[in-house]
């Protein structure tokens, strides 16, 4: 620092840091940065269904054509023994690609970005929200058919009211491992095909086709500790077998958001470096 | 109020900007993982900027010029919290509206009146600022007609018009201009004139980035040279621009 350091001993901060005094308050700040995730959001959803109807049927079709295969599979070829399977299914299916194309359209959001982010500063977290909201709309749309779809054949459920919670669950877990998988991709770009890799084996590795208590005890266990899992069940317990069990619960909750708390504070540390990365 | 009791609202201490420029660009993990094993990370360091003191009083106009590669849009990242400062400080007192490139984000498949909210949201403003200012943002742009019409339809020209009729809406009190704006044509320029003598009015705080030394000594109170990441020389316009002249002579 020179000696005409005008500065007040107090505001003196250490080398390489940007102190910005805003003059907007807290609340208009968070305003801006509701209505950032909102804009990016539905843009994204529209550019990638580009705005047509047949674009929408599409978001529709793929989970139904993956259920198909599983459910011909695992009925004809293999039989299951789950009770109300093709419900079991098609919500693990759901949740599955959910949590697939969140993380992917996360790791990606920033390099598609990058113009932007270059150019206009506004907290890059909100890149990662926003794509993680893209892909809300659609596991909305789908869970909201299959609802109807158990209200018709099973009556409404008494534990109806405890989907949220999975649901937040499930949007605190995938936007925190896409935090982690966007931060990481702006350095290492071949990320994106190990993650393809990775994704195939959580696939594998989550009750999405078959049920926990098919598996050997000492398997059990290792999916008990995968949160994805967890919260795959607790929207079968809710919606398919009226079970409720408190313990279970809370781990899951503590469990998704550690993970959200994790991913974000990661990205927080890098986020100042991107514009430079990119 | 004399500008010698006016506050500072921009206060960079002994800023440095340090780029690590890679010999070898390292994109993937295999390539991570490949020179761990092997050589060691290599990559030579560019000083963009090199221990800058540099303090703006609220309401001044400063310009800064210099060479391609100067530092002058490094400079105004580093400012508008876009790059970190590798060393130094930096202290910004207001809200800064960094007009760097505009459009930037523009996305041609939606409508003009999409791209407003798009933008503007981008920028800094909420939903509700930009239905107030909608109108006016149309009208001063002269799109009226094309309100509806793809964004993908209109020409360069009238981009450049939209994203700077959104641009001047903002509150910030700090801006900062890059030369990006003097791709615009005459009929552009006198725009921009027109709104540094609204910002003028108004008591704004403008950094303007220009090789067009006439604007520079038009508008600016006081002139940074930059010569290779380093404050060369400071001063009046004419002196500045004189000096400038003279030294890239």
């Amino acid at each position: 620092m020179n000696d005409q350091n005008t500065l007040a001993a107090e505001e003196t901060i250490s080398p390489g840091r940007v102190r910005l005094r805003h003059k907007a308050s807290f609340p208009t700040r968070m305003r801006r940065y509701r209505d950032i995730v909102r804009e990016f959001a539905v843009a994204d959803f529209r550019l990638r269904y580009h705005d047509s109807l047949l674009g929408y049927v599409w978001f529709l079709l793929s989970p139904a054509m993956m259920f198909g295969v599983y459910y011909f599979v695992f009925t004809e070829v293999i039989y299951m023994g789950v009770p109300n399977y093709a419900l079991y299914l098609i919500l693990g299916i759901i949740s599955y690609n959910f949590f697939q194309d969140c993380t992917f359209s996360s790791m990606l959001s920033l390099s598609a970005k990058a113009p932007i982010i270059k150019k206009i500063y506004f907290p890059r977290y909100l890149i990662v929200i926003a794509a993680s909201v893209t892909g809300t709309f659609s596991l909305l749309v789908n869970l909201g058919i299959i609802l109807l779809v158990v209200l018709v054949t099973r009556g409404i459920p008494p534990l109806f009211f405890l989907v949220p919670i999975p649901l937040v669950c499930l949007f605190l877990f995938a936007t925190g491992v896409g935090f982690l998988l966007a931060a990481l991709y702006v350095r290492f770009r071949d990320l994106s095909q190990i993650w393809n890799v990775v994704v195939l084996a959580i696939f594998w590795l989550t009750p999405v086709v078959y049920d926990v208590s098919s598996l050997p005890e000492s398997t059990q266990i290792v999916v008990f500790l995968n949160p994805l899992a967890r919260i795959f069940m607790l929207f079968r317990h809710y919606l398919l077998y009226d079970f409720f069990d408190l313990r279970f619960l809370l781990i899951t909750i503590v469990s998704s958001f550690v993970v959200f708390i994790i991913g974000f504070f990661v990205f927080r540390k890098y986020q100042d470096r991107f514009a430079e990365h990119l | 109020m004399p500008n010698i009791y006016r506050p500072h609202v921009i206060q960079l201490e002994n800023v440095t900007k340090v780029f690590a420029i890679p010999h070898e660009r390292k994109k993937t993990l295999f390539h991570w993982l490949t020179s761990m094993m092997g050589r060691h990370y290599d990559y030579e360091p560019l000083y963009a900027l090199q221990g800058i003191n540099l303090h703006v009083k609220e309401g001044e106009f400063l310009g800064i010029i210099g060479k391609n590669g100067s530092g002058k849009s490094t400079l105004l990242k580093v400012i508008s919290n876009i790059y970190p400062p590798t060393e130094g400080s930096v202290l910004v007192n207001g809200d800064v509206f960094p007009m760097l490139d505009l459009g930037v984000g523009f996305q041609p498949e939606f409508s003009v009146k999409e791209n407003i909210y798009l933008y503007g949201i981008m920028l800094g403003f909420t939903r509700k600022e930009l239905n107030d200012r909608l109108r006016s943002i149309i009208e001063y742009s002269e799109l009226e007609r094309f309100a509806d019409a793809k964004l993908g339809t209109l020409s360069m020209g009238m981009m450049l018009r939209l994203g700077f009729s959104i641009a001047i809406q903002s509150d910030a009190s700090i801006f900062l201009v890059d030369e990006v704006l003097a791709v615009g044509d005459k009929d552009f320029w006198q725009r921009c004139e027109e709104q540094f003598k609204k910002f003028r009015a108004h008591g704004k705080t403008v950094i303007f980035v220009s090789h067009d030394l006439y604007q520079v000594q038009r508008f600016c109170d006081r002139v940074v040279v930059l010569t290779d990441g380093r404050i060369a020389n400071e001063g009046a316009p004419e002196k500045m621009v004189e000096f400038y002249t003279n030294s890239s002579r």
